[in-house]
């Protein structure tokens, strides 16, 4: 999956989140308000302005430096939701 | 060290339990946001900008014999997907009719972002979320103004349009057209498809 | 507001009383004439017009139907300019100086509820609006007249055969028209916010059991910023306000087909809120 050598960052203001409703965000770049699932918000709360990999961003999450492959994919799909939905930027490497 | 340990451990147990669910996003944009929104854009200006997109046929009250004026359409935006509805998108565009045909999104740079009726009647949102259903792989639009027939469209993800057009006497709603609206991707709200002119019993389909 | 239709008056008297006042005394909010235009219309099928700030943005209306053509036209006013509160369509009643919101679409029962449970002693704060600073998250009262439409006006003749209502228009864009007159005390008491504490999504559904359910805070969330006329435009303020008040309520859905035992459901859950310890 190409998306695997992708590096993933977000370079603007963090978003705000609702300390209540879980997943509830608003971006303050875009000005839309997001509601995410249990994966992207968790993934969106530990990117931030530097690229890294997914590698990368399972280590912050876990401490290991990887996980089984269905669970990278489902992390890489994650990405690209948020992504789409313009809350992160992604580069190859 | 113990508190990075311990949110270190509590991120694992979160991401276990998050890799069980779907990776839902769905987005409700803001006004300020939604003049460059990228779907606003191709609404505003449809692919074939130059060229007006109509409704046809009109409802037999929308004639030329019949100011335009009292055969005020609405539009209605939503998100959908084969799951059901999510992430319901609301916009209304006040249309007028013209040489006995309703234009529909064009020049709406100033498109009104509340749901106050352009006729002046009481806010309606004309539906939500709730008042569709999923029936197998179709999303079932209900008839409007309580007897119409329900609307069947057949399973596909993204956007459809609800046109709605008070009755001859003004005196409730009449119609529901329903314009399904492909997207490329629904999240990132690119456009690839223009509103298509061939009706089939009521419901207008999709080109592109 | 200015009017030369003398009916027009009679009726805008009963609703807002001593509240049209025809010599300007201080800086008002907006500019209304509802006044018939000269034509030949003005004999045949006579028409009237609304005026805001000497614009016409709606075509001209049946005479007969002025008082609620005057209604919608203020609506229309303040979705289009008040947006430095947060609009909810929602009815909104007070116990207290605690607010129920009632948000819903056409159809839901909101404005028939918001009427019963005014007729039961609650405050009308706003029917249709429910107008919410966002810098404090309290609720600004706006009692006016609870439109009620085709059988809600027998369900409310039904509920309490005294109720205020005023005149019947047949024939409106909107089927058959009449409206509550809010009570004196919600009017006297129309400088007094109030702070949300409850939000019901009230659906009605005929022949079915009032149930009254808990909803997740996310969903309300969603489902309170759909039901926001200027969510959008209000950005990051609206996703405050509305975070604000949802975590200070308690959510819920409300199916209902009775109004006397919908009534009661609520009122018992107020009192439930309100005993202390609980």
């Amino acid at each position: 999956m190409t998306a695997d050598r992708r590096l993933w960052f977000r370079n603007r203001p963090d978003c705000l989140s609702d300390p209540v409703c879980e997943g509830v965000c608003f971006d303050p770049a875009t000005g839309e308000t997001h509601f995410l699932g249990d994966l992207p918000a968790l993934l969106l709360s530990v990117i931030d302005s530097e690229p890294v990999s997914v590698d990368r961003l399972t280590q912050r999450l876990t401490g290991a430096d990887a996980i089984a492959d269905d669970d990278r994919k489902k992390m890489i799909g994650a990405l690209l939701f948020l992504e789409a939905a313009e809350l992160v930027e992604s580069r190859f490497e | 060290m113990a508190a990075h340990d311990e949110k270190i451990s509590q991120n694992r147990r979160k991401l276990f339990k998050a890799l069980s669910a779907a990776p839902v996003v769905t987005t409700f944009s803001s006004g300020s946001a939604l003049a460059n929104a990228s779907a606003h854009q191709c609404l505003a200006n449809p692919p074939v900008a130059s060229t007006p997109q109509y409704l046809e046929p009109l409802p037999a009250e929308c004639s030329d014999s019949n100011p335009g004026a009292n055969c005020m359409a609405y539009v209605e935006r939503f998100y959908w997907d084969n799951d059901g509805l999510s992430g319901t998108h609301l916009q209304y565009w006040n249309n007028t009719v013209t040489d006995g045909r309703i234009v529909v999104l064009t020049d709406e740079t100033t498109a009104t972002l509340f749901t106050v009726n352009p006729d002046g009647s009481d806010p309606d949102p004309i539906n939500t979320s709730w008042n569709y259903s999923v029936s197998g792989s179709n999303l079932i639009v209900p008839g409007q103004g309580g007897g119409a027939t329900p609307v069947s469209l057949p399973g596909k993800t993204g956007y459809f349009l609800l046109e709605v057009v008070p009755n001859a006497d003004l005196t409730g709603i009449q119609e529901a057209y329903a314009y399904p609206q492909a997207t490329q991707d629904p999240l990132a709200q690119s456009c690839g498809t223009s509103l298509g002119v061939t009706a089939t019993n009521g419901v207008h389909w999709v080109d592109g | 507001m200015r009017s030369s239709d003398s009916a027009f008056l009679d009726t805008l008297g009963v609703f807002y009383p001593g509240r049209a006042p025809q010599t300007p005394t201080c800086v008002y909010d907006y500019d209304i004439r509802v006044y018939r235009p000269f034509s030949m219309r003005r004999w045949v099928r006579p028409q009237i017009q609304f005026e805001i700030d000497h614009l016409h943005p709606f075509e001209p209306h049946p005479a007969e139907n002025a008082f609620p053509m005057y209604e919608w036209g203020l609506n229309w006013c303040i979705a289009s300019s008040a947006h430095r509160y947060l609009m909810l369509h929602a009815g909104s009643v007070a116990f207290g100086d605690r607010a129920m919101i009632l948000p819903g679409t056409p159809g839901s029962g909101k404005s028939t509820l918001s009427a019963a449970l005014v007729l039961s002693g609650a405050r009308l704060l706003s029917d249709e609006f429910g107008l919410v600073r966002p810098e404090r998250g309290d609720l600004l009262p706006m009692p006016r007249g609870i439109p009620l439409k085709n059988a809600s006006i027998e369900a409310i003749r039904e509920f309490r055969t005294d109720a205020p209502l005023g005149p019947t228009y047949p024939k409106t864009r909107k089927g058959r028209v009449s409206h509550v007159r809010p009570d004196d005390t919600s009017l006297a008491q129309q400088d007094r916010p109030a702070v949300p504490r409850w939000l019901i999504f009230p659906k009605y559904v005929a022949g079915v059991a009032e149930t009254l359910e808990p909803l997740d805070k996310t969903d309300a969330f969603r489902q309170l910023a759909f039901n926001s006329f200027n969510y959008r435009l209000l950005g990051d303020a609206a996703f405050n306000a509305v975070g604000a008040i949802i975590r200070n309520v308690d959510c819920y859905t409300f199916r209902f087909s009775r109004l006397e035992r919908a009534v009661e459901h609520l009122t018992a859950l107020v009192a439930e809120t309100e005993t202390p310890g609980t």
